[in-house]
């Protein structure tokens, strides 16, 4: 399970033969974060509340590659994933954007590579969400949340950056009777990816 | 120069490069609306997807087919292997009719082959006549996008620019007013005109006709007026029967511009009556993306520009960054192929965000090929250096698991211990703009080996 396993599922095609038993087994082992937890785990209910105006960052591997919800640009009807399993618990909402699904541009070696594009990019997302209102921002994908809270914390700006497996940590901690309190946070919040 | 160095020039002036991504993004947004209004969208893009990757696989064939269906109706054809025989064939033509000016409607073609310069050098005037490739052929420059030449001049330049050379007034930036003047000089041009030059959208197999799509109607003017019509296209605009233009007109308008249909779709089949018409048919490097079976697919390209408008590098970076005829996503693909080492690197100016690919009305894997073509220039050693070299320390590191986990704590300790001057300095390109992250005290594998430790 991964935050954002797209180069497991889609990548590792250039890498290896199509017979290899053993890649093949990783890519069919690998998921994605929401995906487990909704189709696997089938989740239906969360206990416990996150108070607070939460804006999604779409990460693009999870939604143009692992098509975890719809993109923009096709609308082709698809569950949204990690928005149904946050919308279960109490007190949350969530921000409405100008550009529902731009990159972030962090982009890997882009991030280095392209600074000023990749940084101009960030501060674009950054100030959509501010002005939608955004109080925690949130993503499936580690690497845009480094991205977007470097440049968030450099410049000061009012936002918490939270991945949605600590947002959902949160709400489980503060539940009474939660279903698995003994949950860490830091075993959600993914650091090793 | 390179991509990052001239992005970062476009950037520095940040409130033009904010104007100029809004304003792509306006046409991304329009063209999300007309798409989204065709219920049959999908269907549409498979279907023009399957058409054209049918085309290619039979190209040789469709090719021949068209050449006598045309010859047939009186249109010379006349294959070109490279930019220069484009040319050369061009200004013969040209030559035997006497021609001293000449009209041109867009042609990214004959921009790629740089006609143009070609011409002027031996004496034949060109004007281009669509308004936003006058523009910028006035200022001298290249267009910085394939639909839309002058994206990147505001109207306050294209006044500058009327006034110094069309003699409208100073200061005048209405763009009604401009528009007018525009019309009134082109008309001169038009009537003035020898010949006309157009490109092709569309060429039928089945009938050997030709559809060029305008929206300022000045394909019709500048070929109706003279009695000379040259067509030049790349050999991988075909299509094989004319009913499949409707999926292909339907698809194009509505990505390029967001409008259901261009203003002007012009059907060219045989010359008219007195007149000549010659097709020049050009490879230049086309056969060559043909044999890759990577790429091939980049040749189903029907040139619409949604790829630019909806890139966020394109917008943020400029067309011109780019340095090639055909910029942004899919320039960054045909241009390397074509000139690997003065490309090298477009496929790296991209953050494989995929919206390309979504996009494209013949689905092309955009962002997967751009993602190919950067192992291909590294297998052709047109990987500079440090790049090279930290790619290979990444795969180096990633390999050992061992190794990945001592640099991990390393980095752990360094970051919490390292001075900020250290770490966020402008000749750290991450922490030029950018904070690094927080860092835990205990890495993931650790909090999970320790929790498999106490058995749960």
């Amino acid at each position: 399970m991964r935050t954002t396993g797209s180069w497991h599922r889609h990548h590792y095609d250039s890498f290896f033969n199509a017979t290899d038993d053993r890649a093949t087994g990783v890519r069919r082992r690998t998921l994605e974060l929401s995906e487990f937890l909704v189709n696997v785990l089938q989740i239906k209910s969360l206990p416990g509340r996150f108070d607070g105006q939460v804006g999604i960052h779409e990460s693009c591997h999870g939604l143009r590659e692992l098509r975890l919800s719809c993109s923009s640009e096709t609308r082709i009807a698809r569950p949204d994933l990690l928005r149904s399993l946050l919308e279960l618990l109490e007190g949350i909402h969530f921000s409405s954007l100008q550009r529902s699904d731009e990159c972030c541009g962090f982009g890997g070696t882009f991030a280095v590579a392209e600074e000023a594009v990749s940084c101009m990019m960030g501060e674009d997302r950054i100030r959509d969400h501010l002005e939608s209102g955004t109080e925690v921002l949130t993503a499936g994908d580690m690497s845009c949340l480094m991205h977007l809270e470097g440049i968030i914390r450099r410049r000061h700006h009012p936002l918490r950056v939270m991945h949605f497996a600590e947002i959902i940590a949160s709400a489980l901690q503060s539940a009474p009777d939660t279903a698995s309190p003994t949950e860490h946070p830091a075993a959600a919040s993914g650091e090793a990816h | 120069m390179a991509h990052p160095s001239l992005a970062a020039d476009f950037v520095s002036n940040r409130d033009r490069a904010a104007w100029h991504d809004r304003a792509l993004w306006f046409v991304r947004e329009k063209r999300d609306r007309q798409s989204h209004d065709v219920p049959e969208w999908e269907l549409l893009r498979e279907t023009a997807s399957a058409i054209k990757m049918h085309t290619i696989s039979r190209l040789s064939d469709y090719l021949e087919e068209f050449e006598c269906q045309a010859t047939e109706r009186g249109v010379q054809v006349h294959w070109a292997i490279d930019a220069d025989e484009h040319n050369r064939i061009v200004y013969e033509i040209l030559q035997q009719n006497g021609v001293r000016r000449l009209v041109k409607s867009k042609s990214m073609l004959t921009e790629e082959c740089h006609l143009n310069p070609y011409l002027e050098e031996r004496g034949i005037s060109v004007v281009d006549t669509d308004l936003g490739e006058r523009i910028v052929q006035l200022r001298n420059e290249p267009p910085s996008h394939i639909v839309l030449p002058a994206i990147h001049i505001k109207k306050e330049e294209v006044g500058d620019c009327f006034h110094e050379h069309l003699g409208t007034e100073a200061g005048a930036s209405d763009p009604r007013y401009l528009t007018e003047a525009a019309r009134r000089h082109l008309r001169a041009q038009f009537l003035a005109a020898d010949a006309g030059i157009t490109g092709v959208n569309f060429a039928i197999a089945e009938t050997g006709g030709f559809v060029v799509c305008t929206n300022e109607g000045n394909a019709d003017l500048g070929v109706s007026l003279p009695n000379l019509h040259i067509a030049c296209m790349g050999i991988e605009k075909l299509i094989p029967r004319a009913s499949d233009l409707a999926v292909f007109l339907r698809l194009l308008a509505r990505s390029a511009t967001g409008q259901p249909i261009t203003t002007y779709s012009s059907h060219f089949h045989g010359p008219r009556e007195g007149g000549e018409l010659h097709i020049v048919l050009v490879d230049n490097g086309r056969s060559a993306i043909l044999r890759s079976p990577e790429f091939r697919r980049s040749l189903c390209c029907i040139r619409c520009g949604a790829c630019m408008n909806t890139c966020p590098v394109y917008r943020r970076s400029g067309g011109h960054s780019y340095e090639s005829t055909v910029p942004g996503p899919i320039g960054s693909i045909l241009a390397p192929m074509r000139e690997p080492e003065k490309h090298k690197t477009l496929p790296f100016a991209c953050t494989l965000c995929g919206s390309c690919t979504d996009v494209c009305p013949v689905k092309i894997d955009l962002h997967h090929q751009l993602f190919a073509m950067r192992s291909h220039l590294d297998q052709q050693s047109q990987l500079g250096g440090t790049k090279k070299l930290t790619m290979q320390f990444v795969a180096d590191v990633m390999k050992r698991t061992w190794l990945y986990s001592v640099l991990g704590r390393a980095a752990r300790m360094s970051l919490r211990l390292a001075p900020r001057f250290l770490t966020c300095n402008r000749w750290n390109p991450w922490g030029r703009q950018r904070d690094f992250p927080e860092v835990p005290k205990r890495s993931f594998r650790q909090v999970y080996q320790d929790r498999r430790k106490k058995g749960r």
